[in-house]
């Protein structure tokens, strides 16, 4: 159902990646300004379009691999380049089928609580984190353009061959391949002549969009992640004036006008000092107002002197702000635990693929690596395949990383704010907090693993095992 | 009593002398000059040792020789700049030290940190004494294993060759005397490092002795049992305040110097393969193979120092939360018993000394290196056969 849907939350802040996402081709109908029939039907077409020219060229390498599969150098080489380009594929299939849960998680930041006192924090951490995903972007975009860049280089040296086995020696021979950056299979002759470049600029166009493609929705992932934790740390920092706003309520402390000092200025009503209120001098007696002055919820009078609950002496007004803030904490709290769960849901099972394949390429990339034997286009190119597959693991695992670390160290953050000196109230609330705390909050690939800088350094330890394995197999 | 000359007085000394400690807020012309030079020299020989694996790439059995002197110097350049860099922290942790909240205020306090600070200045006095044996068996390789042939004590590109008469003689010294400033520099930075370290554990033994002064309230007389009541929270409240300095105090020390413990836990497993490799091939009689089991040894302790004293945090802070268990709660007031419970829920978590901010100190991990150092250097060895 594609509604209108008015640009805010989350939406707003990831709208440069959104833009990308659409114009790579992903099926992304959503967040645009004008959805009249027309536009949105030239947008199907075109995203269709790429998917079409991309799956395509994607089964012609598919095609490639299996015609060239009698030698094993050549048909690991493959076999490595289809895995590699799986990705974009699956992505690309897994954002059109998932699309509703996209959109879900991206409307959950839609309507977010607020608190006068807060409001300054929330702004100042929202702001870092768009800082933080504008960066991401930045730097994944310059990593796949130079990535592509460096692809079409490397074509241009070494030799352009490909592997043959010959049948009746049963050693391996070399025949001329076209040069092009992906050995795929074309109905057309690409040795030379027009449709060789043809062939060329398709490739060059496939590269920069199906690698697009995979890094833009891994990005979307980060920047989800990056919200999180920036959330998490404004829910941090606001803990400490919480718990002081929190204990005025009951127990004396000197300074209760300071922590409403935020309120002052987003209030248009001064807050009255109380020894000022001469009403005092009229309405000493709870007496005079019986039951009728009580507020809604059994809050107490604040006319008249100190009473033995209200130590302080604060306004109505102040001591709503006070019973709120722990309100504002914790349902923003749950808010970002429905957010994390949210984005698990929707990612886990395109993590589970992605390392599924990552696997599998990395195991056939130890086997490549054992072969290489000096500095030429083979080494670069094995070492660029390495690099980049590790990279983009890497890239998910230190952001799920960050996302535990925060979630854990709430906790710490409770217990460093002195509690001891606070209310009863004041220590319940940091108590309760504490005990949900414990256990942090994690992405996993559907239930399979957890996302965090364990799972790199597994995935590490095992390319470096098989590579050493198959060294001494040699 | 002063924590800071308690724990750190030797170290202060040696870097001090170095020029490398923390400089005063006026610091004269002479000493950052001197400090300069210092740092200059060890980046020279880093650089020659560059130049030296370069033009012997390919012949494996040279560059694994230069391989594993150029770690150590590349990890005591990282080192020292690391705490040059961080001198800051390194200010704050100090002033943490000498705070209210770490004072000992009894003589059992004391005798604490005094424990402490003696186990881990005896066990980098030994580190000392095996860096400067290593650096005396390198010098002395020339003159036993190659007489007759000038060279130096260690393979590395040198400017001067070792023909003519002055130049030999000066480049030997060079050579010994940056290398001998090098492993002083090298205690210098790890017993810092370290000595913080141990400073957090003996806090916590403090913490956990604090609150075994629990008074019972059960012989008191009516009159004076509200007070002893108070007293106690007081205490409770101190040690928890304490706890939390601590956990704070550790985690500067982990900020301030977690990335050249990382780069040096990564780095011992490749000095490990190399070492093992050279010592198979070096006839055992000779200077050279003493040298080389000598700087294992080197390697091997400050490793295992490393790994023990954050075994010891955490297994200190583990127990930590036992200890307060032990007290005499449960004659206390129900204030008391629950601010316990919350102190208690905050100490179940162990406090971890992570290198890299990943990599956990422990006696496991240093297990681990040293298996998968031995796994690399099996996989070499049947290569160089093949």
């Amino acid at each position: 159902m594609m509604t209108k849907v008015k640009a805010q939350g989350l939406v707003t802040d990831l709208m440069p990646n959104i833009k990308l996402m659409q114009a790579a081709g992903h099926f992304l109908f959503n967040y645009h300004s004008d959805n009249s029939g027309m536009s949105m039907l030239l947008r199907k077409v075109y995203s269709s379009v790429h998917a079409v020219l991309i799956v395509v060229n994607y089964v012609c390498m598919a095609i490639n691999m299996a015609q060239y599969s009698d030698e094993v150098n050549e048909l690991t080489a493959n076999t490595i380049t289809v895995l590699f380009f799986a990705h974009s594929v699956i992505k690309l299939l897994f954002f059109a089928l998932n699309s509703k849960s996209f959109y879900r998680t991206l409307a959950i930041w839609n309507q977010s609580n607020s608190h006068p006192l807060f409001t300054e924090s929330d702004a100042r951490y929202h702001q870092l984190a768009l800082t933080k995903m504008r960066r991401l972007l930045y730097c994944i975009c310059g990593v796949t353009v130079l990535s592509v860049a460096s692809w079409v280089t490397l074509t241009f040296f070494g030799e352009s061959v490909r592997f043959i086995a010959n049948k009746e020696t049963n050693e391996t021979m070399t025949e001329p391949a076209p040069r092009l950056p992906l050995k795929a299979w074309y109905p057309f002759n690409t040795m030379s002549g027009t449709m060789y470049i043809a062939a060329f600029a398709l490739q060059i166009y496939w590269l920069l969009f199906s690698m697009a493609i995979a890094n833009l929705l891994d990005v979307m992932f980060c920047s989800w992640l990056i919200f999180a934790c920036e959330q998490l740390q404004h829910l941090k920092a606001i803990m400490k004036p919480l718990m002081e706003l929190s204990a005025s309520l009951d127990t004396y402390r000197p300074n209760t006008a300071e922590l409403f000092r935020a309120s002052s200025t987003e209030k248009s009503e001064k807050v009255p000092d109380p020894v000022d209120l001469d009403i005092r001098g009229i309405y000493s007696t709870q007496q005079d107002f019986g039951i009728t002055l009580r507020g809604a919820g059994g809050k107490l009078q604040t006319f008249g002197q100190p009473t033995p609950n209200n130590p302080n002496g604060l306004t109505q007004k102040q001591e709503m702000l006070a019973r709120s803030a722990i309100k504002y904490w914790v349902e923003r709290h749950k808010h970002v635990v429905r957010l994390v769960a949210s984005i698990g849901d929707t990612y886990g099972t395109a993590l589970l693929f992605h390392m599924l394949i990552s696997t599998i390429t990395l195991t056939l990339l130890a086997y490549q690596a054992t072969k290489i034997d000096g500095v030429n286009v083979y080494a670069f190119s094995t070492l660029g395949y390495l690099t980049y597959t590790l990279g983009q693991v890497f890239h998910f695992c230190i952001f799920g990383n960050r996302l535990i670390e925060e979630s854990s160290s709430v906790m710490e953050a409770a217990y460093s704010c002195q509690w001891y000196d606070g209310s009863e109230e004041a220590k319940t609330f940091v108590q309760i907090v504490c005990q949900q705390c414990q256990k942090a909050m994690s992405i996993s690939g559907a239930k399979f693993f957890t996302v965090s800088l364990d799972l790199f350094a597994s995935v590490l330890g095992a390319v470096v095992t098989y590579f050493m394995v198959l060294i001494q197999l040699k | 009593l002063n924590s800071e000359n308690l724990f750190l007085n030797r170290a202060k000394i040696v870097m001090k002398i170095m020029g490398v400690w923390i400089p005063p807020p006026n610091e004269s012309i002479i000493s950052k000059i001197y400090k300069f030079i210092m740092m200059f020299f060890q980046y020279l020989i880093l650089l020659f040792l560059i130049i030296y694996v370069f033009q012997m790439w390919g012949d494996l059995d040279a560059v694994s020789q230069a391989f594993y002197v150029l770690f150590t110097q590349a990890s005591l350049c990282f080192k020292v700049t690391v705490f040059l860099v961080n001198k800051n922290m390194l200010m704050q942790l100090l002033k943490q030290m000498k705070s209210d909240i770490f004072a000992p205020k009894s003589a059992e306090h004391e005798s604490i940190l005094i424990l402490y600070a003696s186990k881990i200045k005896r066990l980098l006095l030994m580190f000392m004494i095996a860096a400067q044996t290593t650096c005396a068996l390198w010098a002395l390789k020339p003159l036993f294993d190659d007489v007759g042939s000038r060279k130096f004590p260690i393979d590395m590109w040198m400017p001067v060759t070792s023909e003519n008469s002055p130049q030999y003689e000066l480049g030997f010294v060079f050579q010994f005397v940056t290398i001998t400033i090098s492993a002083y520099m090298y205690f210098g930075v790890d017993s810092v490092a370290l000595s913080m370290i141990m400073f957090g554990c003996a806090q916590i033994d403090i913490v956990k002795d604090k609150i075994m002064t629990i008074v019972s309230i059960h012989d008191a007389k009516e009159d004076e049992r509200k007070k002893i009541l108070q007293d106690n929270h007081k205490k409770l409240v101190e040690c928890v305040i304490q706890h939390g300095a601590i956990a704070s105090f550790i985690q500067i020390t982990e900020n301030a110097y977690h990335t050249y413990l990382f780069f040096q836990l990564t780095g011992s497993v490749g000095i490990y393969c190399m070492s093992a490799l050279r010592i198979l091939v070096i006839e055992w009689q000779s200077m050279q193979f003493f040298s080389i089991v000598s700087y294992l040894f080197v390697i091997t302790s400050q490793l295992f120092i490393f790994c023990w004293c954050g075994h010891e945090l955490t297994a200190t802070s583990e127990d930590l939360h036992t200890v307060m268990y032990k007290c005499l709660w449960y004659e206390q007031d129900l204030k008391f018993k629950r601010d316990l419970c919350f102190a208690m829920m905050r100490m179940s978590r162990p406090m971890i000394f992570r290198a890299g901010h990943y990599v956990m100190l422990s006696r496991q991990t240093f297990v681990a290196i040293l298996r998968m150092s031995y796994s690399y250097f099996a996989v070499l060895n049947q290569t160089k056969k093949n």
